[in-house]
């Protein structure tokens, strides 16, 4: 499904390359942020997420490509207009709570009051109002969290670029900062962050980004993501030869992830849409295959994360 | 230029909260004060008397010598007290008094000090002794017998007291004074450079930096952090040099002329305490951009501390060559050292007065603020960029990025 826009974006990044020593990095990223919409960015481990992220805000400086803020090439005052929000948090821990958000605002061009002022809104708004003069580090590890996340808002920022946001936040902890999220949103401010939540990305976002080998394997809506699910099932069995010779026989074919569950191993059986999924549970107890696992896959975000990580991961 | 002092100002702030940070603040001071009170009590206490060691010197009368050095003897055998007469044969110590005989006219002899002054029973029997010779000799060359003439008529010996010394230079050649300023520079610096590298390496460790260099340039990170440190340490180094310099102008500290009084006429020296600011200002800049730069390649403190030995082996070792500038010898050489940036400071600030030419001078602190603005752009690239991966990667990779 082809994505047609006319209003400039609020982030463009085109054939972006940056590689590290080995290989990794990312090898071609392309996505774009349109004003006023949340994007997610979903790639596996190491599939080079933070490192675009990181060229976008300016921390890496990509070998190639090029990166847009808001229809013009990217530069340092543009970059003034993102908040961000690294994967490693990290904030001074002997400092204030309310100080540190102002200061990160006040960097952003906030003078001195309206930044306290935004501090204070924003503790308020999460609940810290009570905390304000509490240092950092005699904050929980989810009220440092939000309280990072804040200092990246602060400044009321255009575009929020958020590296994995609810990773170490409690379920309500990330209810609340979803709703913060809404709440900029509902502003006109544009949001891309990474993630390996499916579920919050299916909440959140109107459209996804799969990355996958350092390239990107998709970009458009939930549900155009959604169709390219495949059909299949995520099975455990321990008899290699047998599963192989079973789906061959449904036409078929059978993934091997790696790593060993126990005897068994876990497989990606990908089946002709003819096959339905009880077609090859059959097939399996015919052969007395010992299955310890047999989740079909669903025709959602997460589908197709599998499916279009796997075609990317084949393809390199 | 709003973010660099930003920067600077969490930095002092970060210190300044410590309480640690005003001890060692007052610690200067307070050990100032002490010095001081400690060198003026030994100013005031009565000078412990000195065994003087003579030398009689007189090239014309041979005889009035003898008599002299035999009166001398005696003296001392009477004092006791380590009087000592050096016989002309034995070497003469730099700090020997001579005691020059001269005869001025018939029966007229003049005996001058230029050491300790003669104590009083050498003076005496010197006195009694030489007025004896001098009439004998008068008495034998008029033909006349010697009881027939009044010694005290015809014969007269006057014995000049040592010349008073001037007073000396407070600073005398002031080279302690100039090595207690660079020792207080040196310290500062170390001290400074320390918490340079802590306040990097803390940020790089806790992921501070990274929200950091979002929203600023990595060159005002790296001058908002040497404004921010570097004002701090300047702060202290101007407590500390304050301190000396009202413990010097104090009435209760004794100055004299030694090492005391060398190290408190230095701190008295407005013009010394300028310069020593001035060094110490493009010193801080000059290693702090180079420890950054280091520090930014350090993931952790233990790789920060290794990575920075080398800088402070350079620190130990301009510290030695002022060491040798003190002690003179292979030291006194040593003033074309001022054109390497890395001694500049030191060097400049050890050297005589006037050794070293304002061209000389203008030179180095230029070539040091070429050094500090090469090691600000080396350490803002690697702040930017992984620097290692960069160096390491592929041969010609160019910034052919448009972002």
């Amino acid at each position: 499904m082809e994505y047609v826009r006319t209003a400039p974006s609020a982030l463009k990044v085109s054939g972006l390359v940056k590689e590290y020593l080995g290989g990794r990095g990312v090898h071609d990223v392309s996505l774009s942020v349109a004003p006023g919409s949340v994007v997610g960015f979903i790639g596996a481990n190491g599939a080079g997420k933070s490192t675009t992220l990181k060229c976008i805000v300016g921390l890496l400086e990509p070998d190639r490509g090029s990166v847009e803020l808001f229809g013009e090439r990217v530069s340092f005052q543009r970059r003034q207009r993102l908040g961000y929000l690294p994967e490693e948090r990290g904030i001074a821990p002997k400092e204030r709570a309310r100080d540190v958000i102002a200061f990160h605002a006040r960097l952003k061009g906030f003078d001195a009051k309206s930044a306290y002022r935004a501090a204070d809104r924003l503790l308020e708004r999460i609940g810290l109002e009570g905390r304000t003069r509490a240092r950092v580090c005699e904050l929980s590890k989810g009220n440092a969290q939000r309280v990072q996340i804040l200092c990246a808002i602060a400044h009321n920022p255009d575009l929020l670029i958020l590296d994995e946001p609810f990773s170490g936040l409690d379920p309500i902890a990330q209810a609340e900062v979803q709703s913060l999220f809404s709440e900029y949103r509902s502003k006109g401010g544009a949001i891309l962050f990474s993630t390996h939540a499916m579920a919050s990305a299916e909440r959140l976002c109107d459209e996804v980004v799969i990355v996958a080998e350092g390239r990107t394997a998709f970009q458009g809506p939930i549900e155009a993501a959604a169709t390219h699910a495949e059909h299949g099932v995520f099975v455990t069995c321990g008899d290699e030869a047998g599963l192989l010779m079973v789906v061959r026989k449904l036409g078929g074919e059978a993934h091997a992830f790696p790593g060993k569950m126990g005897e068994a191993l876990r497989w990606r059986v990908v089946l002709p849409t003819s096959v339905p999924y009880p077609a090859l549970m059959r097939a399996m107890a015919e052969a007395g295959l010992p299955v310890q696992g047999f989740e079909p896959m669903r025709a959602d975000l997460e589908g197709a994360f599998w499916s279009l990580s796997a075609a990317r991961r084949e393809a390199a | 230029m709003h973010r660099m002092l930003l920067i600077a100002r969490r930095e002092i702030l970060a210190y300044a909260a410590v309480p640690s940070f005003w001890v060692a603040l007052a610690m200067g001071p307070i050990l100032m004060v002490l010095g001081g009170l400690a060198a003026g009590s030994v100013a005031q206490r009565p000078p412990a008397a000195v065994a003087p060691r003579l030398v009689v010197v007189d090239a014309a009368d041979p005889g009035l010598k003898r008599v002299a050095v035999r009166a001398l003897s005696d003296a001392a055998a009477l004092e006791g007290r380590g009087l000592t007469v050096l016989q002309s044969h034995d070497s003469m110590p730099i700090d020997a008094t001579r005691v020059t005989l001269s005869v001025a006219g018939r029966g007229q002899v003049t005996v001058r000090t230029d050491g300790a002054t003669l104590p009083a029973a050498a003076q005496a029997l010197m006195r009694r002794d030489l007025e004896r010779t001098a009439a004998r000799d008068l008495a034998r060359a008029a033909g006349a017998p010697e009881q027939a003439l009044s010694a005290g008529d015809l014969a007269h010996v006057q014995l000049e007291p040592p010349p008073v010394a001037a007073p000396a230079s407070p600073a005398g050649d002031g080279r302690f004074g100039r090595f207690a300023v660079v020792v207080l520079l040196w310290m500062n610096l170390v001290g400074a450079l320390g918490m340079l590298l802590q306040a990097l390496v803390r940020e790089r460790a806790n992921r501070a930096l990274e929200s950091l260099l979002a929203s600023a340039r990595a060159s005002e990170i790296i001058f908002g952090k040497l404004i921010g440190v570097g004002g701090l340490s300047l702060f202290v180094l101007a407590v500390w040099l304050g301190a000396g310099a009202l413990v010097a102008a104090s009435p209760l500290v004794g100055r004299g002329s030694g090492m005391t009084g060398q190290i408190l006429g230095a701190f008295a020296d407005a013009r010394s305490l300028g310069f020593a600011t001035v060094m110490f200002v493009a010193a801080f800049a000059m290693y702090g951009t180079a420890l950054i730069g280091l520090g930014a390649l350090a993931r952790d403190v233990p790789a920060a501390q290794n990575l920075s030995r080398p800088v402070f082996g350079v620190l130990l070792l301009v510290f030695f060559v002022s060491l040798a500038q003190l002690t003179g010898g292979a030291g006194a050489g040593m003033s074309w050292l001022a054109w390497v940036p890395l001694f500049t400071p030191f060097v400049a600030l050890m050297a005589e007065p006037g050794s070293i030419g304002p061209g000389t001078m203008a030179a180095g602190l230029l070539e040091m603020a070429v050094a500090t603005a090469l090691c600000a752009r080396l350490a803002s690239l690697v702040l930017r960029d992984q620097p290692l991966s960069r160096a390491l990667a592929r041969p010609g990779r160019g910034r052919g990025a448009t972002a």
